[in-house]
Parts: C-alpha cells; structure tokens; sequence
C-alpha cells in the first residue's frame, strides 16, 4: 500500500511497512519541496524523513507489512512540519534520546541525526508518533 | 552496479548509488568479499552519491571496524559537500579519512 493525498503546502502519505517505500516517499516530498521553491532543505528534509521511516518500519512496526505507517509534511509560516506515526507499540523514548551511540557502534545513530538535523524533535506519550519541525530561514 | 578497481593492495571502490536502508545490504555483502581478500586499504568513491542514511553510516563504520582489524584502512573520498557536512557532524571523519569531492 502506498496512497498519496497532496495540497499545495501539505503532503500526506499512508504507506506499509516497507523500506523501498521510504524512497518513493522521498520522491514525492522532493518534488514537493520544488514546489514550494525549497530545495535548499532537501538534503535534510530527505535525511530527517528517512530516519523517521527506519525507526518506524524498523522498530516500530517491526517489519511487518501488513502493519501501516502515516506520514505527513507541511509547510506552515517559516517552519517545516514532519510527522511519522507507527502502528507499534511505541518504546520509552525519555530513556532512548539520553543515548550516545559508542564511536564504533554500528547502528543507533537515526536518533541522533534527527537531533541534529532538525530543529525540533517531539514524540507523543505513547512514543508511536513523532514530529520533527525545521525553521526555515 | 558496483564497480571495483584494484591497484596494487589497495581497492577503489564505487557504489554508483545511494547508501540507504533498502539498498545498502548488497553493498555490505560486495565491501565483505572484499575485506575477506586482505587488501591494505579500501577507498569508498562517493561519486554520484548523493545520499546516505544512518543505515548506510553503519555500513561505513562496520567496515572501518573490520579492515582495522586486519591491519588496513578505510578511507572515503568524493563525498558531495551534505555528505561530507554529515560524516564531519557524526564525527566520522575522526575514524577514517573523508574528502570532499
């Protein structure tokens, strides 16, 4: 599955837990981005939407297909709004943002790329939604 | 679609695409293979890439683990300027050698 519903400053996608999907997504949000004459943050838009999709299909769904994921981006005032929500469980995220990932581990940096690509990061109670926001200057 | 150059004990080695979760497992397999021929130093040519996710830094980074093991090195060369910002802001560049392109 893979539905599209698009406004001129808001993109929504609902797609399954797939990792190719994250690339058609990321098709659409550049070409979205064009639009909206924003190209420059395409980079980190892209890198911040990827990141938010593994740890979704990953850890949130855990890979099942069968379970479907909502993103959605908008542009608002002087601020990008990325939203992600999984059909899991969720996780403890206060204990999880507190990690720094060792030098040499492998894995574990989608976190901290976020952090640091982004200007806001927030997740709902539950920790099955998060919101990523990126002032545009 | 990889391509892979050999010189001497030092192997070149160009992705020709993204490094990203749903592609980045066959371009694990091929730098394994290689790493399992000993060679002195891999060079990962980022040309033509333009993206890199924490999935494909963790690929980097594995085979920067396993090559140090054997006594070789890893460098990364050609990174576009966001890719190189990247690999500077996720401290890469102090475990292997990065230039921009």
């Amino acid at each position: 599955m893979f539905e599209v519903a698009e406004q001129p400053c808001r993109l929504r996608i609902r797609m399954s837990s797939e990792l190719k999907g994250i690339d058609a997504a990321c098709k659409l949000i550049g070409a979205f981005l064009q639009k909206l004459c924003l190209e420059r943050y395409a980079f980190d838009v892209e890198l911040l939407t990827r990141e938010a999709l593994i740890n979704a299909i990953v850890h949130g769904n855990g890979n099942d297909r069968r379970k479907t994921i909502q993103y959605g981006i908008s542009m608002e005032g002087d601020c990008l709004t990325i939203e992600v929500e999984d059909s899991g469980n969720g996780f403890n995220w206060p204990a999880f943002l507190q990690r720094e990932p060792e030098l040499t581990s492998e894995c574990g940096r989608g976190v901290l790329l976020m952090r640091e690509y982004s200007t806001g990061m927030a997740y709902n109670a539950r920790g099955n939604r998060l919101v990523l926001s990126k002032l545009i200057s | 679609m990889t391509e892979i150059k050999r010189v001497g004990d030092r192997a070149i080695v160009k992705p020709c695409r993204d490094l990203v979760a749903s592609v980045v497992q066959e371009f694990k397999k091929e730098l394994r293979s290689l790493i399992a021929e000993e060679p002195a130093e891999i060079a990962i040519d980022l040309t033509g890439v333009d993206m890199i996710d924490s999935v494909g830094l963790g690929v980097l980074i594995a085979t920067h683990n396993s090559i140090s093991k054997i006594g070789g090195k890893l460098t990364v060369m050609n990174a576009s300027e966001n890719i190189y910002g990247l690999l500077k802001t996720m401290r890469l560049d102090r475990h292997f050698g990065v230039m921009s392109a």
